[in-house]
């Protein structure tokens, strides 16, 4: 009886060894991610990443959890805190492995799948390759990523999730970059009194002041700032610098770095204004502290430059956009009805490691 | 005794199964073959390692500490002109300090048998796969181990890292050579004079020389100076990462003329 046993064990052994396939029982499921009608209705998605509740959550728990850096210190989550719509409140980052300070200002994290290209002068062409410079970059999280693929192998929680959310037994770089765009991609903040004002169609919604921002931000700041996302998704020189160094990296450069096109020297990209009382402080390089300061720059301090976007060449040789101190006002108490409490407080957002 | 019987079965059982698990093994001249395609890395008459001096026809005096690149879209062409394209064919090539492995052979599977006559390969990545770098459905293309940027997109074509020595400052400085962007993905085309048979019952290789001194040649590394700004943490720097464009358009269509085609061997197995 016993070595029947042991013969037929060997045989099945054999046997499975042989057949590759997983069976079709594990497949994830695939969820769209529904956006007002204003935004298409569903988040877009790279065709070989589409969403899945399992994916999302994989992306999650990736995104939180520091095993991603090499001082297994350093979550994504360190420098993309949701209560701060998934930003840092430092101009330059230093919580990263080495703690010095980057080049440049941690980006919030909000309606990404609609971006073109990503970082501030768009070098990554989508989430899923953007991730590997902050997993890799030293003083970001400096990890090894072939290291890494071995330290998710030793958790079997993570394998079950991987293979439950790829359909293949193993864990690959790939595979993490993938997981952590889909919860990426999920982060759509579309619950703002403004949405509740677009939603509904009635202006009883936004007070007077509200609705004078509002029409301000599209006569001034909607060339770049435009329709409901606020933003066109390009790159632009707003006339913070005169010159634009090309050390160290080539950062100060902007787009340029990328495209190689002169007329894109020193041009970067326009954020969503959505969200943006909880994401000071502002531009490339945090240097603006509060949304005033912002507004004084574009109203009187300006510099030029010879790639100086001609939205804001102005009139009569000044540049700038003409803002009175009133219109400013109405302006900011606009920028508050973007503040969208719901996305900071969503717990499907929330570290999933926190109960 | 009767044990003896039973093991002998399960010994007989589990060759039995284990060989249904392959390809049948036998010798035929219809099944699909391998080839071997060697890319032996070359400064001159020297084999490059990662510890000599190399002189190029310019002067400059060059040590590697990486000598990286990639390979892809194999195509074998047959005798009557037809093509067949190696399904996910990207590899990455070569050695860096630090780590052991030095790739130089390529080892080409699941070739439908037949007569030979030419290969097609590139340097770097086709444009529709260096669009992004999370491709683990393709070859060997796994991203964030070096050969792809993180603050562009796309993948390192060729990765020259060393020293050479800089006559201006007298002393040794630092290169790069990070070549990608669709604009250098360079193909490599040649026929062998001959043909070779590639079937189940035949070994083969295709052995080429990289001649990584044609670049060095047609580049000099004094002469492009220390004009590159330097990354944050090294002081003295020669780079081309994708930019100067005209050097880095200069290294590209040298990296197109250093794969030298050597030799083909055919045998029949034994």
């Amino acid at each position: 009886m016993e070595k029947r046993l042991i013969l037929f064990l060997l045989i099945s052994g054999i046997m499975l060894a042989c057949n590759e396939d997983i069976s079709p029982d594990i497949k994830p499921f695939y969820i769209d991610l529904d956006v007002p009608e204003y935004m298409g209705t569903t988040v877009p998605f790279p065709e070989r990443n589409p969403f899945s509740k399992e994916g999302i959550e994989l992306g999650r728990m990736l995104f939180y959890d520091p095993i991603l850096s090499s001082n297994n210190q350093v979550s994504c989550a360190t420098c993309h805190k949701q209560e701060l719509a998934f930003s840092d409140g430092m101009s330059l980052s230093t919580l990263g492995v080495s703690g010095e300070k980057l080049q440049r200002h941690t980006p919030a994290l909000i309606n990404l799948a609609w971006n073109n290209g990503l970082f501030w002068d768009g070098g990554a062409k989508d989430l899923e390759s953007l991730a590997f410079a902050p997993l890799t970059h030293p003083d970001e999280m400096n990890q090894d990523i072939t290291e890494l693929v071995e330290e998710l192998k030793q958790i079997p929680d993570y394998k079950e999730r991987f293979k439950k959310v790829f359909g293949k037994d193993t864990i690959q770089s790939a595979l993490i970059v993938r997981a952590l765009a889909q919860f990426q991609r999920s982060l759509v903040s579309f619950d703002s009194k403004y949405d509740r004002y677009l939603k509904s169609g009635e202006a009883g919604f936004l007070n007077a002041l509200e609705l004078e921002g509002m029409q301000l931000v599209e006569e001034k700041c909607g060339g770049c700032h435009s329709g409901v996302n606020f933003t066109d998704l390009g790159f632009h020189n707003n006339g913070l610098d005169a010159e634009f160094p090309a050390a160290p990296e080539h950062v100060g450069k902007g787009r340029n770095r990328v495209t190689l096109n002169p007329e894109e020297l020193g041009a970067f990209k326009t954020p969503t204004l959505r969200n943006i009382i909880l994401t000071a402080p502002y531009m490339h390089d945090g240097r603006f502290k509060s949304i005033d300061e912002v507004l004084d720059h574009y109203a009187q301090n300006m510099v030029n430059s010879p790639t100086l976007d001609t939205l804001l060449t102005g009139q009569n040789d000044k540049i700038g956009i003409p803002i009175s101190e009133n219109e400013k006002q109405a302006i900011v108490a606009f920028l508050h009805t973007l503040t969208d409490l719901s996305f900071i407080q969503n717990q499907a957002f929330s570290n999933p490691f926190k109960k | 005794m009767k044990s003896i019987h039973i093991y002998t079965l399960i010994g007989l059982l589990i060759t039995g199964l284990l060989s249904s698990c392959d390809d049948d093994d036998k010798m035929d001249p219809e099944m699909p073959g391998k080839v071997s395609l060697m890319l032996e890395n070359k400064f001159g008459d020297a084999n490059i390692d990662l510890s000599s001096t190399f002189t190029s026809s310019k002067g400059d005096k060059i040590t590697f500490s990486g000598f990286e690149y990639i390979i892809s879209n194999v195509e074998l062409i047959k005798e009557d002109g037809s093509i067949y394209a190696v399904p996910d064919s990207y590899y990455f090539m070569g050695q860096r300090s630090g780590t052991d492995s030095k790739r130089e052979m390529i080892e080409i599977t699941d070739i439908p048998a037949g007569n030979y006559k030419g290969i097609k390969f590139y340097v770097g990545v086709d444009p529709e796969t260096n669009a992004n770098t999370d491709n683990y459905e393709k070859g060997e293309l796994e991203g964030g181990v070096g050969m792809d940027w993180g603050w562009a997109s796309g993948y390192k074509f060729i990765r020259w890292d060393g020293s050479y020595f800089n006559d201006a400052e007298n002393k040794d400085v630092n290169f790069s050579f990070h070549i990608g962007t669709d604009a250098n993905f360079k193909l490599i085309s040649n026929e062998f004079g001959k043909t070779i048979t590639i079937n189940d019952d035949m070994t083969s290789q295709i052995h080429f020389e990289v001649m990584a001194d044609k670049v060095f040649d047609a580049v000099g590394l004094n002469e492009i100076g220390l004009n590159f700004p330097p990354p944050a943490d090294v002081k003295t720097f020669t780079g081309v990462m994708v930019g100067p464009e005209d050097k880095a358009t200069a290294i590209a269509n040298a990296y197109a003329e250093m794969f030298m085609l050597h030799h083909v061997h055919n045998m029949e197995m034994n």
